[in-house]
């Protein structure tokens, strides 16, 4: 009774979903192989014999599994190994590749009580490596560090400028809480700018790949360029009192229809609930956005937005562009904020409202839905085993977990 | 060898019953790579007694039996598809611990099992006589008890596979009203006494 007699062939560990599993090869059969072949020709089996040679024949099937899972287990340019990514608006400055080990622990928040708000998913893809190879994906994975290269773009300086012009006009009301939502580089571009008077909390949670929605790789160029930056404030700032400035990537729900040539690494912003943002002695929301428009915010943070308004909270926007009017005669390049009072008003009070979307309830309390396949990416799967073959870069199988996970009883 | 297919699911309010959801967790965490039979019985065992302790919280539930070849082989993948797929049903956490955005309301899990048994074999057998159920009785608690129990007494001698999931693994990514109103789990009936 005691030797292992059966075998797990697939397990999933994952925050939202654990199990696994198991075969064996041998099991008392009380039947008989004869017996099972008499009883089929008896009741017609000629039919169900040739399906099941039909279904030899076509061993595999198609399924979908989650981007980053996916990821993580087979490396980050799983599916298309033999692609890369681009870097334009390369840095010409000293770059030591073996600091992107340091980027988790070196952008992480300065503040304890930041800290379990911050999303580190981005920052782990330089030197993860992959932990099984799919069958038909043979291609070695170069690791991401070996191929990323910082990157400073002219809507990066552009942005980083601004936010030094504006941060302390920001930072001069207490209790403002700061949600940077430009274009990932520019997001990070401007935390840095702002990084001196508000603690970082990067939200960043996907990984790059060669066909992804998301250019996360932009994101994460973007800050290699300002890691030494955020890691120099980090150790020269004085306690820990600076508000939190929550850092997204607005590309995040990049529009994504099923494509053949596409990787589906977007993903939602988590930002903390109202009660946690009181409790870290916010009180008003300053939401960063590329331009005025209403609504503000994107999809999946109208419920965010929304129960925060409704539980006091007040929430102002800010065009980035908009700087530039305020503050009309910055000091020369590299040098200190002319004046804390920008020359015309740089935040204007925005009220949002519920709305239904993808992404978004419609109502006040509401949870935010998702997409079924929001995520997720097309796979080919062994029916004899499940083991994952690798990426099928075409839409097909219409089986979908989310419109039946079974059917009736008994 | 034909076969057949039985499964199992219910729906518990864990909020209500915290140590569940970590027993159950650990029942998977700690399940080998590659278990003797007393091992997977025990495994299964020590989860339908766990579920059956806290019954109470048990709101909702779906369980079939197939014992026609095609279907049961179609049935048998079908179930097993969350874990092959890694499908999980919830893309953020729903809260918990005031970390991130809560929405009010109870906490669900969803716990399955499949297995896949040796036609005409004692378990078989013993699933079968199990389930012929009266089409009233079908949805009642008193059903899913009696099922629960049939789990206890499968020999995996005759267990030619099986599968064990839990969605969420942890506790901040519970399942909420909202989520078990949708169309992911429709399938899902609401047991009555």
């Amino acid at each position: 009774l005691s030797d292992p007699t059966l075998r797990r062939d697939t397990d999933v560990d994952l925050p939202g979903l654990v199990g696994a599993r198991w075969w064996q090869s041998s099991v008392v059969d009380p039947i008989g192989r004869r017996k099972t072949l008499l009883t089929l020709l008896a009741v017609g089996g000629g039919v169900l014999v040739t399906g099941l040679i039909v279904d030899a024949c076509s061993p595999n099937k198609n399924g979908r599994k989650a981007t980053l899972a996916l990821q993580r287990e087979y490396g980050w340019s799983f599916g298309a190994a033999s692609e890369s990514v681009v870097f334009n608006g390369q840095s010409t400055e000293p770059f030591n590749p073996e600091r992107l080990a340091q980027m988790v622990q070196e952008l992480a928040p300065r503040a304890s009580r930041h800290r379990p708000f911050y999303v580190q998913t981005l920052f782990e893809s330089p030197t993860a490596l992959p932990k099984t190879v799919a069958q038909e994906d043979p291609s070695p994975i170069v690791p991401l560090k070996s191929v990323l290269h910082p990157i400073l773009t002219d809507t990066m300086r552009n942005a980083y400028r601004r936010a030094q012009l504006c941060v302390e006009s920001l930072a001069s009301a207490p209790g403002t809480a700061l949600v940077v939502d430009l274009d990932g580089q520019d997001s990070v571009a401007f935390a840095a700018g702002a990084c001196a008077l508000f603690d970082p909390i990067f939200l960043f949670d996907n990984w790059p790949h060669p066909r992804g929605v998301v250019p996360a790789h932009v994101t994460l160029a973007a800050a290699a360029y300002y890691q030494p930056l955020f890691a120099k404030v980090a150790e020269t700032s004085t306690g820990s009192a600076a508000p939190a400035m929550f850092v997204l990537d607005d590309q995040r729900l990049a529009p994504y229809s099923d494509s053949a040539e596409k990787f589906d690494n977007r993903w939602v912003a988590r930002l903390p609930s109202a009660q946690a943002l009181r409790s870290l002695g916010v009180g008003r929301i300053c939401y960063v956005a590329p331009t005025w428009r209403v609504p503000l915010e994107l999809d999946d943070l109208n419920d965010d937005l929304v129960a925060d308004h409704a539980s006091g909270i007040s929430i102002l926007g800010l065009d980035v562009r908009s700087v530039d009017s305020a503050f009309p005669n910055p000091p020369p390049s590299g040098g200190a904020p002319a004046s804390v009072s920008p020359a015309t008003p740089l935040l204007r009070a925005y009220d949002p409202v519920p709305r239904r979307t993808p992404f978004s309830s419609g109502s006040v309390g509401g949870t935010r839905p998702s997409p079924s396949d929001f995520g997720t990416v097309p796979v080919i799967l062994s029916v004899l085993s499940g083991a994952l073959l690798g990426v099928a870069w075409s839409r097909s199988g219409s089986w979908n977990r989310s419109s039946s996970w079974g059917g009736g009883g008994g | 060898m034909r076969h057949s297919v039985f499964t199992l699911e219910v729906c518990a309010r864990y909020d209500g019953a915290p140590a569940l959801l970590d027993e159950l967790r650990a029942i998977l965490k700690d399940a080998p790579e590659r278990p003797s039979r007393h091992e997977a019985w025990s495994r299964h065992a020590l989860a339908a007694e766990a579920i059956l302790r806290n019954f109470d919280c048990v709101e909702k539930g779906c369980w079939e039996y197939f014992d026609d070849e095609l279907s049961a082989m179609s049935m048998y993948d079908d179930w097993c598809r969350p874990i092959l797929d890694q499908v999980v049903p919830r893309q953020g956490p729903s809260g918990g611990a005031g970390s991130y955005r809560d929405d009010a309301g109870p906490r669900y899990l969803a716990f399955t099992v499949v297995y896949h048994l040796a036609y005409g074999s004692p378990s078989d057998l013993s699933v079968r006589e199990s389930c012929e159920i009266p089409q009233a009785d079908l949805w009642r608690k008193s059903t899913f008890r009696r099922l629960l129990g049939v789990v206890r007494t499968l020999s995996f001698a005759s267990v030619k596979g099986d599968a064990m999931y839990m969605t969420p693994r942890d506790a901040d990514w519970g399942l909420t009203t909202a989520d078990l109103g949708g169309e992911t789990y429709k399938y899902l009936r609401v047991l009555g006494d």
